[in-house]
């Protein structure tokens, strides 16, 4: 899960600019990394591949600070998600 | 207690009369008007160290932080001139920016590390970086902790009233960003007609939502410390996250929210709301762009304590009208941009420049004391963008802001539109012209027009025609790429398309609402 979140923003997010590249802990919010368009595009990346809808009040900076705290949050709702 | 004259006075001020008060709080850490002080004058002694001399441009190159609000006043305690650069914006603009205004020390944090190595690549026009430490690039580098090392006293610097405090850099429609110069002055007068306007006081805690680049931020961050309030500086996390944004309105009890109508909206439609308590605002302000009023209904019905101000004002003169919102809409009818605010004077004139009859449409021009000195070197365009008057034997200077106004039967002013092809996307100013003269750059380009069509949830969006030199070859990726490259992310247009032929007027020009009414309807 964590590689195709990580694939997701690097490859198509960020367009594979190799200077870009992210790493799992790294702050997406913060550093300007990603913008509100992005961000919600990853939200309904994740939404989709998963079969999930994320509640609004569970889009958090604790939940979706890195690729490290998305992976956290979503296997905590593993009951929820379709593999 | 110390007089204000100066935007920098406002923190010796605050700090005289509420030494321990927090004067800006960010992510939970905070400083007060008394280490305010402190670390001004560190930033000021550094400066003055690095050589900078009163009137000098120092580039601030920050996400909203604590270090922004640090940054803006040790570089006005030295007698700079602080320019900030957004953020986000491409590489080549930073560049383009610094060298247009001759900027040679940069402030930043190790939020841009990534960026600065990229930055100094061919480019050395920088002598010192403040807010990174690293021995391995080409300028010598200071980072905070170091700075707060330094003695805490400099002597005050003698910067007056009519010097440049700011230049802010805004779309220009020859393709080369314009930059607006305001002295104290002007910064100090729009901070205590807002502070009038709000009847701000050292219990407010104001919520600073926009980032340093847009005029927006002047309210945090020269309103506040006059008035002795808190400013909350929103930092970027928050506003990508609607849910974590509506918690802090209420973790901080914000008594004045401020921003565009779009992080309203993203906090009425996914801030859960209902579980969130408001009960702390007394303003809720916004501009930048009209306000939607079926949102701005909801959002009223859910804070009903708070009242409502439309502000309206070009960055060149900051704010100068307001409209206090009575009820929430009841229809459809555009929000009103209100009354001229006091200390200011307006004339809505046709295009000979004589004054229209009441209820009549014609472009506004404002004479106020928040009014910018003029375009960062370009007398054209500042004699161009001035209307002077001269009827009492004192010339009295007007900006023209270039929106279409008209005075209602209540006398209220309505915004009706642009005389020229300027667009605000998420509140920021996109002159469409800029847009296609960075397409005319592309060898494979014969003929381009830019417009903007409304997009998803009434949101503008920009579209992009492309008629391809015959014998070039290029994909869409690429045009794409040429223009993330120069441009901030908020003017890329959202699609590019090619065509072999444009509408045209009977004069052989684009037909640019004959080619948007097309476009809607694919």
């Amino acid at each position: 899960m964590k590689e195709k979140l990580l694939t997701y923003v690097n490859e198509t997010l960020l367009e594979g600019g190799e200077e870009n590249h992210i790493t799992s802990e790294e702050d997406l919010l913060t550093t300007g990394i990603l913008d509100s368009v992005a961000m919600m595009s990853l939200v309904g990346y994740i939404e989709e591949e998963y079969s999930l809808t994320i509640p609004a009040g569970e889009l958090t900076i604790e939940n979706f600070i890195s690729i490290d705290a998305i992976t956290n949050f979503l296997s905590s709702k593993k009951e929820e998600i379709q593999l | 207690m110390p007089h204000v004259y100066t935007l920098p006075d406002t923190i010796l001020s605050s700090a005289h009369q509420y030494p321990n008060k927090e004067a800006f709080r960010c992510d939970g850490k905070a400083v007060s008007f008394a280490e305010m002080v402190a670390i001004m004058n560190q930033i000021a002694y550094f400066l003055h160290d690095c050589g900078l001399n009163k009137g000098e441009k120092v580039g601030v190159y920050l996400p909203r932080s604590l270090h922004t609000a640090l940054a803006v006043y040790g570089i006005m305690h030295a007698g700079g001139v602080y320019v900030p650069l957004d953020p986000d914006a491409p590489i080549s603009r930073i560049q383009h920016l610094i060298r247009d205004c001759g900027i040679k020390i940069l402030i930043t944090n190790p939020f841009k590390r990534r960026a600065i190595p990229k930055l100094l690549e061919g480019f050395d026009d920088l002598t010192h970086i403040i807010g990174i430490k690293r021995e391995t690039l080409s300028v010598p580098t200071c980072s905070w902790e170091e700075i707060q090392t330094l003695p805490e006293t400099f002597p005050k610097s003698r910067v007056q009233a009519q010097d440049l405090a700011y230049i802010m850099y805004t779309s220009g429609s020859t393709g080369a960003p314009k930059g607006i110069m305001h002295t104290h002055y002007s910064g100090l007068s729009y901070a205590k007609l807002s502070q009038d306007l709000y009847e701000l006081g050292s219990e407010d805690i104001i919520g600073n939502h926009s980032p340093l680049h847009f005029d927006i931020s002047t309210m945090g961050y020269f309103t506040a410390p006059l008035a002795g309030s808190t400013a909350v500086i929103i930092s970027d996390a928050y506003t990508k996250m609607p849910a974590s944004l509506s918690q802090l309105i209420e973790k901080e009890r914000l008594t004045l929210w401020y921003s565009v109508p779009l992080a309203l909206i993203q906090i009425l439609n996914r801030g859960v709301m209902e579980e969130r308590d408001f009960s702390s605002l007394r303003w809720v302000l916004f501009g930048g762009e009209p306000f939607p009023t079926k949102h701005l209904r909801e959002l009223m019905e859910k804070i009903p304590q708070a009242t409502f101000c439309n502000v309206y004002g070009p960055a060149e003169v900051n704010q100068c009208t307001y409209h206090h919102l009575p009820h929430p809409p009841t229809d459809h009818t555009p929000i009103p941009i209100g009354h001229i605010w006091p200390n200011t004077e307006g004339l809505i004139v046709d295009k000979d420049g004589q004054e229209v009859q009441q209820g009549d449409i014609g472009e506004l021009l404002i004479k106020s004391a928040t009014r910018m000195q003029g375009y960062w070197n370009n007398p054209e365009l500042t004699d161009r963008s001035f209307y002077k008057r001269n009827t009492t034997g004192i010339e009295e200077i007007y900006f023209k802001t270039g929106d279409l106004v008209r005075e209602n039967e209540e006398g209220l002013l309505e915004f009706l539109g642009r005389k020229d092809r300027q667009i605000k996307v998420r509140g920021y100013r996109v002159e469409l012209d800029e847009i296609e003269s960075y397409l005319y750059e592309h060898p494979a380009v014969q003929e381009v027009a830019v417009f903007a069509t409304q997009g998803k949830d009434n949101n503008k969006q920009i579209e992009a025609i492309v008629i391809p030199k015959t014998g070039h070859t290029f994909t869409l990726e690429e045009l794409k790429s040429h223009l993330t490259k120069r441009l901030p992310p908020y003017a890329v247009p959202t699609k590019i398309s090619t065509t072999d032929t444009f509408p045209r007027t009977s004069t052989g020009k684009i037909n640019y609402i004959q080619l948007a009414q097309q476009q809607q309807l694919i």
